[in-house]
């Protein structure tokens, strides 16, 4: 009797410790975790991933975090104890995600996180993000010739956790404040959302109505800052967004936005994708940080645009 | 009936297994690696432009040389760029060249070069983006727990350019002066544009006519 206790003591501890072995005969799943689905750009974002991961063979979830870092942590904790092989990664704050993504790290788990960024070079597998910084550059010169050197201008920043909201601000400032006769007469958050940014300047308009620029650190924002000019009769005011979303595409070659960066969610999305299934091959050697160009868009070169990316 | 050694054998086997799947083994220097200290950028930018950048200059390619090079093979020089000088489409080359001062203008001094249809300018105002600090591809993302204090590091080096690089050069610099230069390039792999250059001036030493 003693003996056959020991014998399945044994077979227990080995049952135990091969536990993290992968189920061979099912496909693996790939859990897709979202900032916020009130958002196109993030939605194509999504969809393409889960697109990417079924041609791979894999099966796939999008969540939706709705900007909120507590049930961001939730739908981690949910992709850990449902079996995930891989999650994809659209983070909502820079630094409050670093814990979520170490928890899958101890568990084993890659993370593959897609435009934004967390504030950790060890937690993530990868991180695959837009040159922001780069594209505002440009964005910050193309704003310069356009209001030629002079003039008053307002800056719609995103959500102020998130790393792009910055690098994008700074991208822009690094080059506009190297002209004095262009004066930032009021700069806000309105959390990269449309009917927060008209809300915001339909305000600002209220105290500065003299204005020639808005700088927006999105698309979505800057849509709704149009609205709000076009209603109180500015909508001579140039207005430069950033994401390249569908709506904004069409704004630039309606010629009632003056630019956006084209960022390429599409190619994003499929990198992180491919490389979760590089990781289920046996890569490990991945670049910790990624960055992806982004392109300016304005009339000049709007028709080799459309939404999202490039016309094939 | 078991063996009393067998007995014991699987003991130990039990316990090992049980005392390997407890017990998680991690170098501190991986561990301390993943905390960055607060980040220097002023020095670090210092000791990249005034120090790094000159003793790179072996690894500097002549631009007259790479000017040739990419209008014959384009292909062939792009492919051959490390991920370090790359971001996406955009390709950085640390070049290097001696040519006579053709204009001093507001924006740029334009530099005699060897073909006709090339325009080779030195920026002298608007210094600004990334070029600056890929261009050596000694500095990479990676280094770095977020892309803001990576672009901080490339302002800074921008702003060195701007206050420390310029103000002498534009002083002196003169119509037929010969200027001896280290700058970084920035070209677009899909749209190489190779008529109108302009180097951002790295290290900057004129020879007075």
């Amino acid at each position: 009797m003693k003996q056959f206790k020991l014998l399945v003591l044994l077979l227990i501890l080995f049952a135990g410790c091969s536990g993290n072995n992968q189920k061979s005969d099912e496909p693996k799943k790939v859990a897709i975790v979202v900032s916020t689905l009130n958002n196109p750009w993030f939605v194509f974002l999504a969809e393409t991933a889960a697109k990417k991961a079924k041609e791979l063979g894999y099966e796939s979830k999008i969540f939706d975090s709705q900007n909120n870092t507590a049930l961001e942590s939730d739908h981690f904790e949910n992709a850990l104890a449902s079996g995930y092989d891989a999650i994809l990664f659209n983070p909502t704050d820079a630094a409050g995600s670093v814990s979520n993504v170490e928890k899958a790290k101890k568990a084993e788990i890659p993370v593959f996180c897609m435009d934004r960024e967390i504030n950790s070079r060890t937690a993530a597998t990868s991180q695959i993000l837009s040159d922001s910084y780069s594209a505002c550059v440009e964005l910050g010169k193309l704003f310069v010739d356009t209001l030629q050197k002079k003039g008053q201008y307002v800056e719609l920043l995103g959500i102020v956790s998130d790393n792009n909201t910055w690098n994008r601000s700074k991208g822009f400032h690094s080059v506009v404040d190297n002209f004095p006769n262009l004066k930032m007469v009021a700069q806000q958050s309105a959390d990269f959302d449309r009917n927060k940014a008209m809300e915001v300047m339909e305000s600002i308009l209220q105290a500065h109505p003299q204005i020639d620029g808005v700088f927006c650190g999105n698309d979505a924002m800057a849509m709704g800052a149009i609205q709000a000019l076009v209603a109180a009769g500015k909508s001579h005011v140039k207005v430069f967004g950033f994401d390249g979303s569908e709506d904004a595409v069409i704004a630039v070659s309606e010629g009632k936005l003056a630019a956006t960066a084209m960022q390429y969610p599409k190619d994003i999305a499929e990198k992180a994708a491919t490389f979760a299934h590089e990781y289920f091959g046996g890569k490990r050697d991945f670049p910790q940080k990624l960055p992806i160009a982004v392109d300016v868009v304005n009339k000049s070169n709007i028709d080799q645009f459309t939404a999202y990316g490039k016309k094939e | 009936m078991l063996s009393g050694g067998l007995k014991y054998a699987l003991i130990v086997l039990a316990v090992g297994l049980l005392g390997y799947n407890s017990v998680y083994v991690e170098r501190l220097s991986e561990y301390k690696s993943g905390v960055q200290k607060t980040l220097d950028v002023k020095a670090y930018a210092q000791e990249y432009l005034f120090k790094k950048v000159p003793q790179s200059v072996g690894k500097a390619v002549n631009i007259t040389e790479l000017i040739s090079r990419v209008s014959g093979n384009p292909k062939a020089v792009f492919n051959a760029v490390p991920e370090s000088r790359r971001a996406g489409d955009q390709l950085y080359f640390l070049v290097k060249g001696e040519a006579e001062i053709v204009e001093v203008a507001e924006e740029y001094v334009l530099l005699n070069s060897s073909g006709d249809s090339v325009k080779l300018k030195i920026a002298t105002e608007y210094i600004f983006g990334n070029a600056s600090r890929n261009a050596a591809g000694l500095i990479s993302a990676d280094q770095f727990d977020n892309t803001m204090d990576f672009n901080n590091v490339s302002e800074e080096i921008n702003r060195l350019i701007r206050s420390q690089i310029l103000p002498p050069f534009k002083k002196e610099a003169r119509k037929g002066d010969t200027v001896n230069f280290i700058a970084a390039l920035e070209i677009r792999e899909t749209a190489p544009k190779l008529t109108d250059i302009e180097l951002i001036p790295l290290k900057l030493v004129i020879k007075p006519h």
